[in-house]
């Protein structure tokens, strides 16, 4: 956890590139920086193929930068082994992704337990999963494939899943992509709501410029490129 | 939620992809298991008949040619803790049915009494055998064709108590014939089998009255095998023995009969004789084999005090130096401690006179030494007269003359007929002499030192003709226990073995049939597991993004692996289950072939019985469970190594091909190196011969199939990367589009192609090793030595066939045999140690030859030799040790069969046991190639002789005839030889005979690959039916096009038929490279149908299953994929 002078997040010159060549051509990231607060919310927007998913999956410990440094909590995850990556993402971090990557073999339930199969699901896990379920309104769907859902269920079952073992940071990558317009609504309010109320620091990467003004602070990657666009 | 939960929910919902995985993971462990249990049921069949065999019998005694009293049984029976024998008359016999052609060779006949039949085990009915009665078993019945009711007469080797090697024999009347009526057919269950021999094959057997064949024989009241069942005592395990845990109850019991015989042995179980002579004054010990055994002799002289040896030996004439001579006398010889030295000799008052000599005079004695097969060396020794004795004075009596058949019963020595081979021309016989047999028969006329006489008239039977203790000092009886004391009684071949623990060990550790199967079935198991993994692989393949979506949430590598370990190890279990159940009905369909169709892969045993062990069972199920998983564990071992990312990237596993330009020419180069690498190694190879030219081109093909594949590669990378210049310069075509395809996962497409052409490689090129003895037949240098005909008599022959004397004996003239030389050879029976006995040979049968006879030949190849001996005469090494007894005896023996029967090399031992009773040790010096000489042990004439005197007559026979005279040459022998059943073969016959087990074991894996290889095309099929539906929605994108559905569907198999075709091509071509000395050879046969077969089999079954994998594929609505798209 971080203390009042840490921040939850920190990431400084922060550079990425595909391939051996580090030129202009592969470069994704370069010299990205950014401190995020614990209990904050923040949008990052830029066009296609601009390194927005990239960059979350670096802050979600997915990759590693080829330069600079990530911080959570104090902790530079470039000491980090892939074990203990593996651990943060279970106990720190939460995943949202634009496909809601849900088992189809697993019932709702289920699914959302599934982060908990790494250290034993608990009695109390179950207790969580059930409350939180009710909370996004599927209360009555815990024994449903998620075949048997909506793409909005589906992905409430994705946020529910992201937060089972309460991280501390929320990483949401195009979460309303493939919902239609009130299913994104209905999610954008959910994660506004969940932020607020379990005091999870949310940053998403969307196109969608409805769930972006919905942050606190919105943030734009160009030209490899982190730049605030509050103003 | 548990891990289990999520494998349960994992398993039920992706049941299509798991009920294939668990198709191979049963289909693999039924292989296994099936081979498995093969090796049970052919342990336990092997078991079965070995316990047929033996009946109730646990120990036996055997002691061939030397004659015990058969009342030794109840004498052992008195004895605490042994139990009550049966003693049987075993003899060799030539059997043929009065009026017909056929006959049976090496006959047993055994001279059974009632008792025998109660210890052939539970169900052995009794059979009461009367003078004209006879009991066959069913191998000799149908040999013979004759059932009950019919007749058979049977031939029969004369016992002799001297060696028929010592010309004082009479060869003539060496056989004797029995005529019986066959009273029933005693098959196995009806101890008919009775063998003490480890082998599977029963022998001929024929079983007459005990009574009847001790009459015929001359051997009242004696048998030569003493057979004991487990006592009462011994079942109990109240042996009067302490318990060892190292000992079991066969061994234990073995002591208490072994200690039951030195307590009960008499002197006449031995052929020996103790005679008070009062006239004489003496206590005598003689032998009814003439030549007391050394081993009786030296206990005997020192077992009481004043014991005096004797060596009376026959010679052909004494002669003065006047000219004056005195035919065939006997001259024995004075005390050891006498003061007479080795040049002197002492004469009776009659010889003095009649060679008109006296002291200080010389005398010359003319005298024969036995050399081989009868023939006599005629030596002269001269002497001075150092004193003149009265005839038969004290010493040297008329009793000093031992026992010559013939000789000692004739009242005048005109009625004497001695034996043609002895020389004797009774012409030269005087008045005189026959009043010296009238008034002292055979009473020495001379005597000699006995150190001279033991250091010249030495005889492989021994030397010693008698020792006497004077009778004022000793009675009979007294003599006769210290002899017994002071001699063991298993030097002279009284001692029992335990024949049931040595077949039961020699029924567990033969031919391991679970291992050979496992190695026949391997490309079927093979094929199957790589169904396995690659269904497996798919479905890893198709859960990528739960993977990923696994590793996101914070599951590492490690555990994601265990997970789906896990999930495959219920799909192994369940199909190692399923498998254990397929598994034996693939051993009975194994089984029901080796009975009928694969019979030469056991030797035509047709009694093979289902059997498995439980603990079989179990690990061949955990073994099927285990190496599934170990399958899945490599199929999924790349998915393990991506990042989540790339997991959960929908385009995973679609990238195409980027083969580097580097890599591609590298693989051009390696292909083109191979290819050229082996058209040098066939041209350098051309000249070898036999398997050095067989694996040369074997080879040879191998670097072209692997420079096939390397090129393949390089072009499936070049056509994946698009930038072959022919598609380039051309307009596409749909087929010119498939082979493209088949680059884009050129991994996937060589993988096919490979594993195709490699199962079609071995399999085809295989029969390269297929041998025919037909190709070398002449050549002195191949398995037949060269030699025309292979020959055994059933009973013995004494005289060298080579000789005019030998071809008299049998009636032959020279011209029947013009252009005939013999190679003959002694034999020691034992366990067969060829490719045909499935046991474990415990002592296999030992040649006497003449190693100078097959090294002038330059007879047959050798795979090794010991030492640096392999350029000269290897056939030397067996007289290395010829002047030292107390070295191991060099031995060579067939290659396969040291390796795979003895499980030997060279530089091992064997040790036999003498006809003394002694051990010694055989070392094996050299190993042939594939000869006509498997199964047996060929040692020196010398050693053998050394080793078994008695074993004295030849009987096997390796003969040189003109090529265009082998079949009259056959014939001829075998007609004038038919009294010692003289059974000739071609060599080439019994070389095909050994080689057929080798080509049936080639034919079995061809036939069990070629099933490999069509599961293998299962596979081609779910390739083809994987790449579709990874393309669906490319291919929905042509069909949305114009491009009609045929034409898709051409598309599609032109790919995979272009893989199929190209796996083919890659490997016949090495495979015809790997046989072409096979197919070209003259007079070699190669098995093309059942390859063509084979190859139609595949090439049929590949395009089935394209074909149903694509119109499965391509079904439904393809432009729907694109809308999901």
């Amino acid at each position: 956890m971080s203390d009042n002078q840490t921040p939850l997040l920190k990431l400084e010159g922060v550079c990425f590139h595909y391939g051996d060549d580090p030129g202009d051509d592969g470069l994704v990231l370069n010299g990205v920086d950014l401190v995020v607060e614990a209990g904050e919310s923040m949008a990052i927007v830029g066009p296609s193929g601009s390194g927005k998913s990239t960059l979350l999956n670096i802050i979600g410990t997915l990759d590693r930068p080829t330069a600079g440094h990530v911080w959570l909590e104090g902790q530079d995850l470039a000491t980090l082994d892939d074990k203990q990556l593996a651990a943060i993402r279970n106990t720190r971090i939460g995943f949202i992704f634009q496909s809601h990557h849900l088992l189809p073999q697993c019932t709702v339930l289920e699914n959302v337990l599934i982060p908990t199969l790494v250290r034993g699901t608990t009695p109390d896990d179950d207790t969580r999963a059930r409350r939180l379920l009710e909370r996004v309104g599927l209360s009555d769907r815990l024994d449903h494939r998620p075949g048997a859902l909506s793409g909005g269920q589906r992905q409430r079952v994705a946020v529910v899943r992201a937060l089972i073992n309460q991280p501390a940071l929320l990483l949401a990558d195009e979460p309303t992509g493939s919902l239609d317009h009130a299913a994104s609504v209905n999610l954008a309010d959910l994660l506004v709501e969940l932020n607020r109320e379990e005091g999870v620091t949310l940053i998403t990467v969307t196109h969608a410029v409805d769930l972006a003004e919905r942050m606190a602070r919105r943030f734009e990657l160009r030209d490899a490129r982190l730049a605030t666009t509050n103003a | 939620m548990t891990n289990l939960c999520y494998v349960k929910r994992s398993l039920a919902y992706f049941w299509r992809t798991n009920l294939g995985v668990t198709v191979g993971a049963a289909i693999a462990t039924a292989v296994l298991v099936g081979a498995l249990v093969v090796g049970d049921s052919v342990r336990y069949s092997l078991r079965h008949m070995a316990l047929q065999r033996l009946g109730d019998v646990s120990l036996a005694m055997q002691t061939n040619d030397r004659y015990f009293n058969a009342d030794l049984a109840d004498r052992v029976a008195a004895h605490p803790g042994a139990t009550a024998g049966v003693a049987t008359l075993d003899l060799t016999a030539v059997a043929t049915v009065p009026g017909a052609e056929r006959r049976a060779f090496q006959v047993h006949t055994i001279g059974v009494p009632h008792a025998f039949w109660q210890i052939g085990g539970e169900g052995t009915a009794a059979i009461e055998l009367g003078d004209n009665d006879i009991v066959l078993n069913p191998r000799l019945a149908e040999q013979l064709d004759v059932a009950t009711g019919g007749t058979v007469l049977l031939r029969i080797a004369k016992p002799s108590s001297i060696s028929g090697d010592i010309p004082m024999s009479n060869e003539a009347t060496n056989t004797f014939t029995v005529r019986a009526t066959v009273k029933a057919i005693a098959d196995a269950d009806a101890f008919g089998n009775f063998s003490l021999r480890a082998e599977q094959i029963p022998p001929f057997n024929a079983f007459v009255s005990l009574s009847l064949l001790q009459r015929r024989a001359d051997l009242a009241g004696r048998a030569n095998t003493l057979l004991l069942p487990v006592s009462a005592a011994a079942a109990d395990g109240a042996l009067p023995v302490p318990e060892d845990a190292s000992k079991d109850r066969d061994e234990r019991l073995a002591e208490v009969s072994n200690a039951a015989v030195e307590a009960t042995w008499t002197l006449p179980d031995i052929q020996a004789q103790l005679r008070e002579l009062p006239k004489r004054g003496v206590i005598d010990l003689r032998s009814d084999r003439v030549f007391i055994d050394p081993a009786l002799a030296t206990g005997a002289a020192e077992a009481a005090p004043g014991g005096r040896v004797y060596v009376t030996y026959f010679v052909n004439e004494l002669r003065a130096d006047g000219g004056k001579a005195t035919p065939y006398s006997m001259v024995s010889t004075v005390p050891a401690d006498s003061d007479l030295a080795d040049d002197q000799i002492v004469i009776t008052d009659w010889l003095a006179k009649d060679l008109g000599v006296g002291a200080g005079d010389k005398v010359t004695l003319n005298y024969s030494v036995f050399g081989e097969a009868r023939r006599l060396k005629k030596e002269d020794a001269t002497f001075t007269v150092a004193k003149i004795v009265p005839d038969e004075a004290p010493g040297g009596d008329r009793d000093l003359m031992p026992n010559l058949p013939g000789l000692n019963d004739v009242d005048d020595l005109g009625q004497w007929k001695p034996p043609a081979d002895l020389g004797i021309d009774t012409k030269k016989i005087r008045d005189t002499d026959e009043k010296y047999w009238d008034d002292h028969r055979g009473a020495p006329k001379a005597f000699v030192t006995l150190a001279w006489a033991k250091a010249h008239w030495r005889t492989p039977y021994g030397v010693v003709t008698s020792i006497r203790w004077p009778l004022a000092d000793h009675n009979r009886d007294d003599i006769a226990a210290a002899i017994r004391k002071a001699v063991n009684p298993a030097q002279l071949g009284l001692f029992f073995r335990p024949v049931r623990d040595q077949a039961l060990a020699a029924s567990g550790s033969g031919t391991d049939f679970g291992g050979l199967f496992i190695g026949l079935s391997f490309f079927l198991m093979i094929a199957a597991l790589l169904l396995t993994a690659l269904l497996f692989a798919f479905g890893v393949e198709q859960r990528s993004a739960e993977i990923g979506t696994l590793l996101a949430v914070g599951f590492t590598p490690r555990r994601v692996r265990r997970l789906w370990l896990l999930e495959g190890g219920v799909l192994a279990t369940i199909g190692s289950l399923i498998g254990l159940g397929l598994g034996v009905g693939y051993t009975k369909a194994v089984l029901w072939a080796l009975r009928t169709l694969w019979t030469d892969a056991v030797a035509g045993t047709t009694d093979l019985r289902y059997h498995a062990e439980s603990m079989t069972l179990i690990i061949g199920a955990v073994s099927g469970v285990l190496v599934a998983v170990g399958t899945m564990w490599w199929a999924m071992r790349k998915q393990a190594r991506q990042s989540a990312r790339a997991l959960l990237s929908s385009r995973f596993g679609l990238e195409t091909a980027h083969g580097k330009r580097g890599k591609r020419r590298w693989g051009m180069w390696i292909g083109v190196g191979c290819i050229a690498g082996a058209f040098a190694l066939a041209a350098a190879m051309s000249g070898a011969h036999g398997e050095e030219l067989a694996g040369s081109f074997f080879s040879a093909g191998s670097l072209l199939l692997i420079g096939g594949l390397c090129i393949t590669g390089s072009l499936l990378r070049a056509a994946g990367a698009g930038t072959s210049s022919s598609h380039a310069a051309t307009a596409p075509t749909i087929a010119r589009l498939g082979w493209r395809n088949g680059g884009r996962r050129s991994g996937r497409s060589l993988a096919t192609v490979s594993m195709l052409a490699c199962a079609v490689f071995l399999i085809a090129s295989i029969n390269a090793f297929r041998q025919d003895p037909s190709g070398e037949a002449l050549e002195r240098q191949s398995g037949t030595g060269g030699f025309a005909l292979y020959a055994e008599s059933s009973l013995p022959v004494y005289h060298d066939l080579n000789t005019q004397a030998g071809l008299d004996q049998f009636g032959l003239y020279k011209d029947d045999v013009a252009g005939v030389s013999f190679v003959s050879m002694r034999l020691r029976a034992g366990d067969d140690a060829s490719c045909l006995n499935l046991n474990k040979p415990q002592t296999p049968p030992l040649l006497g030859v003449d190693p100078a006879q097959l090294a002038e030949r330059d007879a047959f190849a050798f795979s090794g030799t010991r030492g640096d001996n392999s350029g000269s005469k290897p056939w030397a090494l067996l007289a290395a040790n010829d002047a030292q007894p107390d070295q191991p005896v060099p031995a060579i023996v067939d290659g396969n069969a040291a390796t795979y029967i003895l499980h030997k090399s060279i530089g091992d031992t064997i040790t036999y046991t003498d006809e003394a009773g002694k051990p010694f040790d055989v070392v094996i010096v050299g190993t042939l190639t594939d000869s006509i000489l498997q199964g047996r042990l060929v040692i020196s004439d010398t050693q053998f002789k050394r080793r078994y005197p008695s074993l004295s007559a030849y009987r096997v026979f390796l003969i040189d005839a003109p090529a265009d005279k082998v079949a009259a040459t056959s014939s001829t022998l075998e007609r004038a030889l038919a009294d010692v059943g003289f059974d000739a073969m071609p060599a080439t016959k019994r070389l095909a005979m050994f080689l057929q087990v080798q080509n049936t074991y080639l034919t079995i894996f061809g036939v069990l690959g070629g099933l490999g290889l069509v599961l293998g095309c299962v596979g081609l099929g779910l390739v083809v039916m994987r790449n579709v539906l990874e393309r669906r929605s490319e291919l929905a994108l042509m069909r949305s096009l114009g491009f009609r559905g045929g034409t898709l569907r051409w598309l599609v198999l032109s790919e995979h038929w272009a893989l199929l075709m190209l796996g083919l091509v890659c490997g016949v071509v090495a495979a015809g490279i790997a046989i072409w000395p096979a197919l070209s050879a003259p007079g070699q046969h190669i098995a093309v149908t059942p390859i063509v077969v084979m190859l139609g089999l595949v090439i049929v079954s590949g395009v089935v299953w394209t074909v149903v994998a694509t119109i499965a594929a391509l079904r439904g609505n393809l432009v729907e994929s694109l809308r999901a798209e």
